[in-house]
Formats: C-alpha cells, structure tokens, sequence
C-alpha cells in the first residue's frame, strides 16, 4: 500500500515516498518515482490511482509552468496549493481524480511549507502529514519525535525512524523509498532507501 | 458512514445583550484518523458577520470561496457590508442551488444587524433556514450542543460571561464526540471589537 509522508524543519521541507508500482498482487516495478519536481522549489508527493497519480501531477506540473512563463514570476507554494485544491474540487463531482497530495515547497518570504490535500481536496498547511496504510505508523512516530526548528539531520533521522517503524509493522510494507528535500537551494532528490534493488536484464 | 461525519465537527452561536459569540472545535479528521488540531472552521466575511462551516471540509472550503466572492461583489456594488439576513438568505439560496446534489455542509451564520441587535441562525444542507434568538448548533456534536446550551444558555448576557457560557457548552459537548475536540476557537464580537480566543480542552 502506497506510503507517502513529509515534514517541515528549519529552513526546508521533506516529502517520503515509497516507490512501489503495484497492480492487484504484481508489483511492477520497485522505483516508481512519485515525488514530482514541480519547480525550481516545490515538490508534489502523490498517492493514489497510478494513472490519475501521473496525469494529474503532470498538468499541476504544467500548469504551474505556464504561469511562470506568462507572468515571469513563480507561483507561491500557497497559490500552488490553493491551484491543485480548485482543480481537484472542479472535478470532485464530475470526474474525480484519485490523489493523495502532499505539495512542500519553500518561499523566499515566508519559508518552507507543507500543503496536505486529500482527494476529495480538503486543503490544510501542515507541519507534518501523511497519507495511506503507512500513516498510522509513520505519523504517530512524527508526533512522538518531531518538534519545529528541526535540522535537516533530526529530520531524516526521524524519517528512517518512520520507514523502520512501516517496514517493521506494515504487513505488505513497500521495500524502497525516496526522500527529496526543498530549501533555499532548490528542490532535489536527497536520498533513497532501498532493501531491494531492482534487477537489470542480463547483457 | 454518513459522508457528514467524515472530517467532524462541532460548532454554536449564542446571542448576549448587543452581542453575539460564535465557537467551533479545531478538529481536522479523517474518519478515525486526525489530520491536523489547528484546522479553521469559522470564518470573517465583514467585521459583524462570520459563518461558521460544519461537514465535509473540502464542500466548507468550496462554500467559504463562493461566498466570500458573492460578498466582494456586492460590496463593489452596493458600497457597503452585506446585512446578516441578506448573507443568510445569500447562504440558503447557493445551497439550495444544489438541491439535487448538495454541499455537505451545515452552516452557522452568528450577525450584528441594525442597531446592533444580534442575529444568528443555521441552514441545513439545503438551505432551510432555522432562526433562533437564543442559540444554533450544527456538527457531529450537535445533539450534545442543544443539550448543553439549552441547560447553560440566560437571555441577555454580557460579552464575559457569554464567552464562559458559551466556551462551557462546546468543551462539555466536544469530549463526548470522537470527530470533535482538540480544542476551541472562540469569537465574542461586540459593536466595538472582535476577541478571538482559542480554547485548550480535553486534547484528545
């Protein structure tokens, strides 16, 4: 079961995805990336429907494109939030997509931030959230151990705090994870977790 | 499972002497799980009026949006605030537009009207307007909250011991409701000033 989480410290924002593409019983593969890169400093971490995860994702990613290009200026992660919260709320009753979200991002004025959307689009800020099966772990070790101000070695211990706590007790736990981080550099991959690593065809 | 009590949530009005109170819980939830304890449920439209949004959170966010633009819009064309029984009527009017495929929301429109008489009232899901001159109640908790205010609730209270009262009855209502609690959030708003507080419960 799809696992996604995140959290805000001191100057960036983490988001914690499994990586597990799975249909029924056949996982398709084990490093099915689900954290977009949606600008220069938001990250979007889905979870859900596998093909709604890549199309929905990819038109916030798009779109939030465009308004750079026609504005010149960034969105703000808020107005980028706010953006994926309409889209989902126009097509709850017509065509609902069914997505997870968890949209950090930093702004220069304001810092970092995390946007929790579920898919029926209930937005919220949050320091930390989580969606899926994995939640229940990993947000009840969130409450034990976070606090605000977090530096980037606090919070990615508490993150394999939450990944051992889901491996652990999960009964079908995905094996892999990505861990990418937004800050005042930008939004990158900052880690994998692997206990399985995907085989490669023989040459 | 009623698609009302998926998130939870507690909310009442109460009417004092040239005042009125409004409170709700801070409970963000999905069904057994809490999503967040600092989640806003009560909202300003003008300085005299504030409606509060019971029910599903993403129908209170799309409702809160609408009516806010429906209200910029009359004060760019009237030039002034809107009435709390017009806003009402405006409230009623939006949900009944969806009669067919409605807003999971219960709201609680609490008002200062002309001469500064209080004015407060609740809608179901539809738009059935309910009038009360003493207090309104919607939520999961509602059927603690009715029982709580009926017993706590005297006319003509003053801004103090109207906040008391009405900080006393959502507490009391909230701890014997799972979707509801973490807290209160409290206006008491008066002709001349508007005081927010947050309440600390039973954190649970």
């Amino acid at each position: 079961m799809e696992c996604v989480f995140g959290l805000v410290g001191d100057g960036f924002a983490l988001v914690v995805a499994d990586t597990s593409a799975v249909h029924s019983i056949l996982v398709h593969k084990s490093n099915e990336d689900k954290i977009m890169v949606l600008d220069s400093h938001k990250l979007l971490g889905a979870s859900g429907e596998s093909g709604d995860r890549a199309q929905f994702t990819e038109y916030v990613q798009k779109n939030v494109a465009l308004y750079q290009f026609r504005n010149g200026i960034p969105l703000t992660t808020a107005a980028a939030a706010n953006f994926t919260r309409g889209e989902l709320a126009t097509a709850l009753r017509k065509n609902p997509y069914s997505v997870n979200i968890l949209l950090a991002g930093y702004d220069k004025e304001t810092g970092p931030s995390l946007y929790y959307i579920d898919y029926i689009a209930s937005l919220h800020k949050v320091e930390k959230g989580a969606f899926g099966y994995g939640s229940y772990f990993s947000l009840s070790m969130m409450d034990r151990h976070y606090h605000s101000g977090m530096t980037v070695e606090e919070a990615i211990d508490l993150v394999d705090k939450c990944i051992m706590e889901i491996r652990l007790r999960l009964v079908v736990a995905p094996p892999n994870f990505v861990i990418k981080i937004v800050d005042k550099d930008g939004a990158r991959e900052y880690a994998w977790r692997e206990s399985v690593k995907d085989t490669s065809a023989p040459a | 499972m009623s698609i009302f009590e998926y998130n939870g949530s507690a909310l009442v009005a109460m009417v004092g002497k040239n005042c009125f109170a409004i409170a709700s819980d801070r409970r963000l939830g999905v069904q057994l799980q809490t999503i967040a304890t600092d989640f806003q449920k009560i909202y300003k439209i003008h300085d005299r009026l504030f409606i509060g949004l019971s029910g599903l959170a993403t129908d209170a966010q799309t409702l809160y949006q609408r009516l806010v633009f429906r209200h910029k819009l009359y004060q760019l064309r009237e030039e002034r605030d809107m009435k709390p029984e017009t806003f009402a009527s405006l409230v009623s009017a939006i949900l009944y537009e969806k009669r067919f495929g409605p807003y999971f929301c219960q709201p609680v429109i609490a008002g200062l009207g002309a001469e500064d008489k209080p004015f407060i009232c609740t809608t179901d899901s539809i738009g059935a307007k309910e009038l009360a001159k003493d207090f309104v109640v919607a939520g999961t908790a509602s059927e603690s909250l009715y029982g709580a205010c009926e017993s706590m609730f005297k006319p003509d209270m003053e801004p103090e011991e109207l906040f008391e009262t009405i900080s006393q009855a959502l507490l009391s209502s909230v701890d014997r409701d799972c979707l509801s609690g973490w807290g209160g959030h409290v206006y008491v708003v008066t002709p001349t000033e508007v005081k927010e507080s947050i309440l600390k419960g039973r954190m649970d």
